[in-house]
């Protein structure tokens, strides 16, 4: 299945070369874990925050447009570092799990453990679905540039579609004190949280309503076309970030330290 | 070894000490009510009438909170206006289930626009016990740019089994959920396990060839060929197509199973009649209101006329919830239900002057002092470096057969320093009070 053998050959390594970068891989592995299954998070937690956090505030228009074009970034950036460096086209899918599993943890633990949050609350979305089309596409294309057509628009397109099908549920109409709400709007009053008033929600409002009832496939393209812009914008953040640069140390500095020059 | 063992030992007591901090906290007495400044609190919702059902409930047992709210007249600049708000409560987070509640008989699932400045809103709140424990409850109104405003607390235990818990709705489709609390979530956990399988299949396909060095070194020298063949372009179209088949199969899965779907509501109520409001036969002027600080009195000096026809009599000084009753007026003492709790009902009470029945068309100037450590227990005495120095409150006058008057006061206050050479300004009442002592 893999040509392990021909690119070690290629490379010039023998066994203990080998196994060393082998080695060398799995720290590199594990630091990435470790940065980016804590940066990810924390950034969507602050970018995208209670709409990603409560099942009452997944709305037909900012929900779909905030999570996709915020959570590209960091698949961006990975997927340029990844692609340019090494041609592995993982980057996307290494941002979407290091974003998925670090939540559903933090969801089990700290919200539904420790602060008594009912999981129907709180239970994540995934951003994996849109990911495996780019990391697809950029072997596809093989330019970055197309893979920011095609797969950073069908990253925000399909986020709302992949999304919602199993939450469908959550949008019954119930009858609740003779008005009716969904499934959703019933989790979260019945669980009240004392510190986030019901009218602190920002649910679709804008002009796209007008549409009608279609506003979800607007919102969904629009969410693609910014995906596209923000897909570019950080391949090339991800590419500087990743350069190894050497600034020399000024003379004064080497000699104040006993360095001669 | 023995600084291996030296190691060990301060390792240990590290622990301990962090297990001592984290097991010996008692629950948290206030949960925040006290943090906003006493111009706040005592200006802007004044709950009186609050009554919790029961102060031990089982899990899934219902109970009811209810109260009265008046929005006083004198709202501080400085915080909004009740424009928008929303009927809550607080508590130490989800611990007790909601099941219904109204502002005037409103139903108060969503929020409310316009409330009126000097009204009273009659408040009601069903809840379930869900979370066992000994739990911290008030009644809340938040009100948009200024935040929750809260009123009395009272401990209700919940008690019995979490795993008991179950709110069961039934949707207008005829689909019975069983448990709001946990619906859904296998659902959406189970599309997220298939699409983190995928994932790691597709993480696994490329991981498992040596990685970094050797790859940058093949790009390097130009044999990009090795490292995406043309198998990995065609596994790479395949991630594509499946991706997307997936996808949109889900979609169709949960809408053709749900076809009938609603979306979120955000619909602000109206509250259209008043409640019958309580009679306020009673023109009040503040002439002068002090602090005395050492002392933990309050002090206002008010002229009170009678322009009703039923005699009146002072009974209670209510405000942030504490109640100050003249314990010599039966009427204001019958309104103190024995189970209220004693926190908010100071024992000092309320001394007036002269409690003589205010008769009708008569005028007086009353002295009324509020002596209690309350003041700095509730944190009410911050005032003292507030951008906003004045004080505000209720006063309930009773006819003789118990009929209240409702009747706002507000003022300036001032504070004394009794123990003046020793206190600065700027000294918090704690401070304050650690000298008088
Ligand atoms: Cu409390």
């Amino acid at each position: 299945m893999f040509n392990n053998k021909e690119v070690l050959e290629y490379a010039g390594f023998g066994k203990m070369a080998s196994r060393y970068s082998m080695y060398w891989d799995l720290i590199v592995v594990t630091a990435i874990i470790l940065l980016f299954g804590s940066v990810i998070p924390l950034s969507v937690m602050l970018m995208v925050g209670d709409w990603d956090f409560f099942i009452d505030w997944r709305d037909r228009q900012f929900w779909p447009l905030v999570f996709p074009i915020v959570t590209i970034w960091y698949s961006a950036a990975l997927a340029g570092i990844f692609w340019e460096n090494f041609r592995l086209p993982i980057g996307a899918t290494v941002g979407a799990v290091l974003l998925l599993l670090p939540v559903w943890l933090s969801r089990w633990g700290t919200w539904h453990l420790f602060n008594n949050y009912p999981m129907s609350m709180v239970t994540p979305t995934q951003v994996i679905s849109g990911a495996l089309i780019l990391d697809g596409c950029m072997l596809v294309f093989r330019h970055y540039v197309f893979t920011a057509i095609v797969g950073g628009f069908l990253y925000g397109f399909t986020f709302y579609f992949a999304n919602f099908g199993p939450m469908a549920g959550f949008f019954q109409p119930v009858e609740h004190q003779g008005a009716i709400a969904p499934v959703a709007d019933m989790v979260g009053y019945a669980f009240p949280r004392s510190a986030t008033p019901e009218y602190i929600r920002i649910v679709e409002r804008s002009t796209l309503r007008t549409f009608g009832d279609t506003t979800v496939f607007y919102t969904a393209s629009f969410a693609g076309y910014v995906c596209v812009l923000m897909y570019l914008i950080w391949w090339k953040i991800g590419n500087w970030f990743a350069q190894a640069t050497f600034f020399p140390n000024a003379s004064w500095i080497k000699s104040s330290v006993g360095l001669k020059d | 070894m023995t600084g291996f063992r030296k190691l060990t030992v301060l390792g240990l007591a590290v622990l301990a000490g962090f297990l001592a901090i984290t097991i010996d906290t008692k629950p948290a007495l206030s949960h925040g009510e006290r943090t906003q400044e006493p111009f706040f609190r005592m200006r802007s919702m004044q709950w009186y009438d609050v009554t919790w059902s029961k102060t031990s409930v089982g899990v899934n047992e219902e109970w009811e909170m209810t109260a009265k709210v008046y929005l006083m007249k004198d709202w501080p600049e400085t915080i909004n206006k009740p424009d928008l708000v929303y009927v809550s409560l607080l508590a130490p987070g989800p611990v007790f289930a909601r099941t219904e509640s109204s502002l005037n008989g409103i139903p108060a699932r969503q929020s409310f626009r316009d409330l009126k400045l000097g009204t009273v809103y009659d408040y009601q709140m069903k809840l379930v016990g869900r979370v066992p424990g000994r739990w911290h409850v008030h009644p809340e109104i938040a009100v948009a740019g200024s935040g929750p405003l809260v009123g009395p607390g009272e401990w209700v235990e919940v008690t019995g089994s979490a795993s008991d818990f179950a709110f069961p709705i039934e949707t207008m489709t005829g689909e019975k959920i069983a448990n709001l609390e946990t619906y859904g979530v296998l659902n959406i956990g189970m599309w997220h396990l298939i699409w983190l399988a995928i994932a790691a299949g597709w993480l696994l396909f490329w991981l498992l060839r040596p990685l970094l060095i050797p790859r940058f070194l093949a790009l390097q020298g130009g044999r990009e060929d090795l490292l995406v063949r043309r198998t990995d372009v065609v596994a790479g179209a395949m991630l594509v197509v499946v991706s997307l088949t997936l996808i949109f199969t889900s979609y169709y899965l949960g809408v053709s199973k749900y076809p009938n779907r609603v979306p979120l509501q955000i619909t602000v109520n109206e509250i259209e009649k008043d409640i019958e409001q309580p009679p306020d036969d009673l023109d009040i002027t503040m002439k002068r209101t002090t602090y005395d600080v050492p002392g933990r009195a309050l002090r206002m000096i008010f002229e009170a006329t009678n322009t009703g026809s039923s005699p009146l009599t002072l009974g209670e000084f209510s405000t942030s919830s504490l109640r100050f009753v003249d314990k010599k007026v039966p009427q204001a003492m019958a309104r103190v239900a024995p189970d209220y709790p004693r926190e908010w009902v100071p024992e000092g009470g309320l001394q007036v002057s002269n409690n003589a029945p205010l008769q009708p068309g008569e005028t007086r100037t009353y002295t009324v002092e509020a002596i209690d450590v309350a003041w700095e227990l509730e944190r009410l005495t911050s005032f003292l470096t507030d951008v906003d120095a004045r004080f505000g409150g209720l006063l309930f006058f009773y006819e003789p057969d118990g009929r209240r008057h409702l009747t706002e006061i507000s003022g300036p206050i001032l504070p004394v320093f009794t123990a003046g050479d020793m206190v600065s300004q700027n000294e918090t009442g704690a401070q304050v009070a650690a000298v008088s002592q």
